[in-house]
């Protein structure tokens, strides 16, 4: 067998927001928002057009801890960052002279210890207001200090703190030594207590004060500053003020309903903080107080209120101006204004901005409803209210404003006809022999009759000249009308006809079989002003201007010739011949066109094939260099420049249309949500501005272009937390687990908010709690969690089964699931010889008391869509959760509790349990492929099943004995496996069939580890891109997308032995060019990683460092090429001999490979 | 009313900000990434004080009881022997290590 190797890349950032705070941060003037997402830092200024991006900072680590702190003698902030694997740094920010900036390195190092258990609630950090020192709480009864007023080597060192369970700790303001104040928890319940430290004794000296028993859920330390000083106590229920000498305590209802997880500091003295809680509220906490004569302070009540509904928070940064950026790690963040004055529903808050997040991935599926080759994923994303889907595709979206039918269109040019305005107001068709002209008034829409415009004849362009004259070209002539008089003002008649044209507006160039003329249009004449004569027939042409650096114009034409398959580049007015291209093809060229993108001139030429050939062009000498290809679509391809926001960009009309532009001076090829373009234009009507007309076989299409997007992310919220989902093609419809929170209201359930489950078409199942007054049925239906009055208030876990269109993504249907019984998986799937597919449900039934679930069911629904009726057709009771499902050989396969058991489903559509296997903890996922079955255990790794047909049995063939707790795994091929584990791991693993001991044999290998640093929670076979855009050096086998809590969206994907050894080495020679921030080293970042073991990556190569090549300086990406280890060709095949391949070979290499995903 | 005097004495550090708010700012425009190649300047390396929280307790209660003189001390009597003993231990194993750590 071949050796596997793998290369992962992101496809989709991390979205979810770990933290956000507000610093001085690139200047002592700027005021910077910096958020942390997974291992990204995202430095923004506020400006007075709002938040204005800077820079983003990627680190070799997933930040778990972000704050900021001002040194004594220093005029701005430092950030200090810690990440998940305790990797420590100071980083300062310093504007260099070219007005970029840099982030410096001050102080770094790993604050890991090699013993000690680490705190289930999380690493803390907390810094001394007077900057001497930093507090972290790290691991149990250990308390780290990392001093900050030191010269040379910072020593970190652990103080013992005797209070094992902390709840939460800060540092207090306007003490002499730093203090800490703590939230600690024993048999007791919960207190407070401050601890003085003294640095020289690197101890805790002693305990200024202290108060027993708070709040029992007392959560929350928000200290106070000067003058005031002191803590404020977030509890449950309660906001308690403490100083040591003096508490006030308040119970406001209206924090009651949620848990407060985050608070907002709004002004220095310390009286106005923002809090936010787990269900999204916003609420105001306003501490004020008065100067007594004797210098002490009076303070009043805290005033706790409501001030309307965010994004469920992480964190909350003021900004200025009332403007406060609520940063989330479950659902989108926002950027928020608050009012004095209530709208109509209360809220002081008014929304100016999201910030889209896909995070937390929970499940996901790839489809391909327009059968185009290219996959879209739909995520189940977030959680709570913040749940939704999103629809993930690569290309750039149109949204579709118009439609008008007609057949047989060969050209489109917008015009303006109006004298008076620079709007276009009419649309020129072209037909075979005829041409009509389609006049917009408004949205309306007709057809008119333009005086001097040639109608019997077809139109090869026509477009506006300067002086309200407009110039067309027909099959015979070029003719300049003037608007105004609706008059023809000149012709020029082409000798022999004309079949191919191009024309700026100030120059046309028609072609005759092998004749070229060019004509000049002037003011108020069309001259031809020079001819001549090619080899061969033109298949197409291009005329295009270019200004070089003293402003002189130089005019080229482009060519593409019939017989020789070649381009030829001549320089106007005398078709001076500058190059001739042929393109090594054997397909002949059928649209060339010269553009600029970013400053660089290209030449592209489509060929009938539905290939794209591109060279970068010198317009002084016309040279032609740097020549690429990709494949677009399958059919002769037209491509045309178009504006769509103040960019130029191209349109390849093809039965796969594609935008072409160019990003960070890379041309980007976007697939376009349409099916089939024959011909488009630009058109900026009144009605439709900056929009484009694109023509179908039968249709003009009116739309607008979303941004220059890689990926197009549409969101369906659904207002609670999608679990699962399944997509059905047969019914055209998605099967999607939520789960919603209910409250007790007395004896009834009610919904908390209204969402996607409480406003489908129509339900099933438990449906009674959504009538609160319906008491009668309400206990039957309960099951063992029958309400008592002592749980009012009390919320409920409402699982449901949703259907939803494909298209529309309508909730067609809600199945409700009784109150104790969750939904853990669906699948869409056929059994045996019946002709229907199903939905199948599995589920279990959660009891408090019992460890693992001890019932469970299957339901098996068939969704009519003709009746929109979801029909039950049977259900299988199983003994334990059902958390995963596949379709096996026309069998259900079911991974129940610590079994896998494989159902049969008889000729009375019932469920007939067949065999069993039995070797797991707990098995949550299976995958199947032929006979082979995968079972992800949750502790035991992967186990390879084989399905004895004969026999009616499973044999456990082999299995990883190195236990792995995964969290998603998939099938690569027959003997190769990926997973996914819970310390952020990426493994493979490979069954190896030609080792000669047995006992060999049944034990799975590791072929292949990566750090990833982020959870997998999905894997699924499919890609973001059409195969047939990844051209020469990349083949994509098996590419395998992967959706992260964070948010991400990831692919791996199988490289050749050749590319893998080239591209390691180039990630190696990038990882010792590329300097980390924080000094952490890439092999480091990317070792795998486990509580026992840490070994360096195998197998594997880092395509975001790969990708990160292209963002070089040219000098810094030939230091990364002269540091490749080996010689290579320009194959990239190792060889023994000197290296031969040059900066571009690799250049071109990095692009292909961004093009995967 | 409670939120119409939380809201007036909301901070400003420059009244301009968010003047002239529109909110695709920036949207469409790819924000730069930060790559550095150049080796930075020596900085601070932040190390972890290995020794043992119970020894350090022990030469602290030490220090405090003879004053000054610890080292010429340290050198000639029991006190070092017992340190290099403890020391070698350290390095037997996790188990050991979390014994000493945990258990004093």
């Amino acid at each position: 067998m071949a050796a596997q190797q793998f290369y992962t890349v992101t496809a989709h950032k991390p979205t979810a927001v770990v933290t956000s705070i507000s610093a001085n941060f690139t200047s002592p003037t700027d005021r910077n928002l910096l958020v942390a997402r997974f291992n990204r830092i995202d430095i923004s200024l506020v400006t007075e057009e709002g938040l204005q991006p800077i820079k983003e900072i990627a680190l070799y680590g997933k930040i778990e801890i972000m704050k900021v702190f001002r040194p004594k003698n220093k005029d701005k902030d430092l950030l200090f960052v810690v990440t998940a694997r305790y990797n420590t740094m100071i980083l300062e920010c310093i504007q260099t002279e070219s007005g970029d900036i840099e982030i410096i390195t001050r102080a770094h190092g790993n604050i890991s210890d090699r013993v000690g258990k680490i705190s289930e609630i999380g690493a803390m950090a907390v810094i001394d207001p007077s900057a001497r020192v930093i507090g972290l709480k790290l691991y149990d009864g250990l308390f780290k200090i990392i001093p900050l007023d030191k010269e040379g080597e910072l020593k970190a060192y652990c103080l013992r703190m005797e209070e094992i369970e902390v709840q939460d700790i800060d540092f207090l303001y306007g003490c002499a030594n730093p203090t800490i104040i703590i939230i600690h928890q024993d048999t007791m319940g919960r207190h407070i207590k401050a601890k003085e430290l003294s640095i020289k004794d690197k101890e805790f000296v002693k305990t200024p004060w202290k108060q027993e028993n708070v709040e029992t859920e007392a959560s929350m330390i928000i200290p106070v500053p000067e003058p005031l000083c002191g803590a404020i106590i977030i509890g449950r229920e309660s906001v308690l003020y403490h100083n040591g000498s003096f508490f006030i305590a308040i119970s406001p209802p209206v924090i009651k309903q949620s848990t407060i997880v985050c608070y907002a500091r709004i002004d220095s003295e310390g009286t106005r903080y923002l809090l936010g809680d787990m269900a999204g509220h916003l609420f105001m906490l306003l501490l004020n107080y008065e100067k007594n004569p004797d210098g002490t302070f009076k303070i009043k009540d805290p005033k706790v209120d409501l001030l309307g509904e965010i994004s469920i928070p992480e964190s909350l940064t003021y900004l200025d101006n009332k403007i406060i950026y609520v940063a989330s790690r479950v659902g989108d963040s926002q950027l928020i204004k608050l009012n004095k004055k209530p709208d109509q529903f209360g809220s002081h808050i008014t929304v100016l901005d999201t910030f889209m997040n896909l995070g937390p991935i929970v499940d996901m599926c790839v489809i391909d409803l327009e059968r185009q080759g290219q996959g879209q994923v739909v995520t189940c994303s977030g959680a709570y209210k913040e749940g939704s889907l999103r629809i993930i595709r690569n290309g750039i979206g149109i949204q579709e404003v118009a439609t008008i039918d007609l057949v047989g269109i060969k050209g489109m040019w917008p015009l303006s006809v109006a004298t008076d305005s620079i709007l276009d107001d009419t649309l020129v068709l072209s037909f075979v022999g005829h041409s009509r002209v389609l006049a917009y008034n408004g949205e309306e829409v007709e057809e008119i009759d333009l005086e001097g415009f040639q109608s019997e004849l077809q139109t090869f362009y026509c477009g506006n000249t300067s002086d309200n004259k407009m110039v067309q070209i027909t099959s015979a002539s070029v003719r300049l009308i003037c608007l105004e008089t609706k008059r023809l003002v000149s012709e020029w008649n082409s000798p022999a006809g004309i079949n191919v044209v191009s024309c700026n507006g100030q120059q046309a160039i028609c072609a005759s079989g092998n004749s070229l003329y060019y004509i000049e249009i002037q003011a108020d004449k069309v001259v031809q002003n020079g001819f001549i004569t090619l080899e061969h027939e033109v298949s197409c042409l291009d005329v295009c201007s270019f200004k070089d650096e003293f402003g002189k114009t130089s005019s080229l034409v482009a060519v593409g010739l019939w017989m020789d398959i070649s381009v030829k580049v001549l320089q106007l007015p005398d078709f001076v011949e500058l190059v001739r291209e042929p393109l090594g093809e054997e397909i002949i060229p059928r649209s060339i066109l010269m553009v600029t993108f970013e400053n660089t001139h290209y030449l592209l030429c489509a060929l009938g094939d539905g290939s794209l050939c591109y060279f970068h062009l010198n317009p002084e000498n016309g040279v032609l260099s740097d020549k690429r290809k990709v494949n677009l679509g399958t059919q002769p391809t037209l491509i045309r420049k178009f504006q769509s926001l103040s960019t130029t960009s191209v349109f390849a009309c093809s039965d796969h249309p594609t935008v072409i532009y160019s990003s960070n001076n890379k041309l980007i090829f976007s697939n376009v949500n349409l099916r089939k373009v024959n011909h488009m234009c630009s058109l900026n009507t009144k009605s439709y501005p900056d929009s484009l007309a694109m023509a179908t076989d039968n249709a003009i299409i009116i739309g607008t272009i979303d941004e220059m997007q890689k990926l197009h992310i549409r969101t369906i919220p659904l207002g609670e937390a999608p679990r699962r989902i399944a997509h059905q093609e047969t019914s055209k419809s998605f099967g999607v687990i939520t789960m919603r929170i209910d409250v007790h209201e007395g004896i009834n359930l009610v919904p908390a908010r209204p969402s996607a489950s409480t406003s489908a078409q129509n339900v099933s199942g438990v449906i009674n709690h959504r009538i609160p007054n319906n008491s009668s049925a309400v206990n039957s239906n309960q099951g063992p969690l029958s309400i008592g009055s002592s749980e009012y208030g009390l919320e409920v876990e409402i699982h449901n089964m949703l259907v939803l269109d494909q298209n529309t993504f309508e909730v067609l249907h809600a199945h409700q699931l009784n109150s104790n019984e969750y939904a853990l998986s669906i699948i869409s799937a056929k059994l045996g010889d019946d002709p229907i597919t199903y939905y199948i449900l599995g589920t279990a039934v959660v009891n408090p008391e019992d460890q693992d679930p001890k019932l469970g069911r299957i339901l098996i629904f068939h969704w009519d869509d003709s009746i929109s009726k979801l029909i039950p057709i049977t259900e299988k009771e199983v003994k334990g959760a059902c958390y995963g499902m596949a379709e096996f050989n026309g069998k259900l396969l079911a991974a129940v509790n610590c079994t896998v058991r494989l159902f049969e489903w008889t000729a009375e559509k019932e469920l007939r349990l067949e065999c069993s296997h039995f070797n797991n903890i707990v098995a949550l996922f299976v995958k199947t492929k032929g006979d082979f079955i995968v079972c992800g255990d949750l502790m035991r790794s992967l186990t390879l099943l084989q399905y004895k047909t004969m026999e009616g049995s499973f044999e456990e063939i082999a299995r990883d004995y190195n236990p792995k707790w995964s969290t998603a795994i998939e099938i690569i091929d027959d003997d190769v496996f990926l997973g996914a584990e819970n310390d952020k791991n990426l493994f493979v693993i490979h069954k190896d069939s030609t080792l000669t001991s047995d006992e060999a044999r049944h034990q799975l290998q590791e072929i292949g580890q990566f750090h990833l640093g982020d959870l997998v929670n999905v894997f699924r076979h499919g890609s973001l891109v059409m195969q047939h855009f990844t051209d020469t050096y990349v083949s994509v086998q098996g590419g395998i997308l992967y959706g992260t809590c964070s948010g991400a969206l990831g692919l791996v994907t199988q490289l050749t032995p050749k590319m893998f050894d080239f591209l390691s080495d180039l990630e190696r020679s990038l990882a010792s060019v590329i300097k980390g921030v924080g000094k952490i080293k890439h092999q480091f970042w990317r070792s795998y990683h486990t509580e026992i073991r840490t070994e360096p990556s195998e197998a594997f190569v880092d395509g975001d460092l790969i990708e990160s090549f292209l963002d070089l300086s040219k000098s810094d990406m030939l230091a990364v090429v002269e540091g490749l280890k080996g010689s290579y060709d320009s194959q990239f095949k190792k060889i023994t001999k000197e290296s031969k391949i040059g900066l571009d070979d690799v250049i071109k290499l990095v692009e292909d490979l961004t093009r995967i995903h | 009313m409670s939120i119409a005097e939380f809201l007036d004495g909301m901070p400003s550090f420059d009244e301009r900000n968010f003047s002239s708010f529109h909110s695709d700012n920036g949207r469409s425009k790819r924000v730069p990434v930060y790559i550095s190649t150049e080796d930075q300047p020596n900085d601070q390396i932040i190390v972890t004080d290995k020794s043992n929280l119970l020894l350090r307790y022990l030469h602290n209660q030490w220090d405090k009881k003879h004053g000054g003189k610890k080292r010429e001390l340290v050198d000639s009597t029991e006190e070092g022997g017992s340190t290099s003993r403890k020391r070698a231990r350290l390095d037997l194993g996790r188990n050991e290590q979390r014994f000493l750590n945990i258990d004093f």
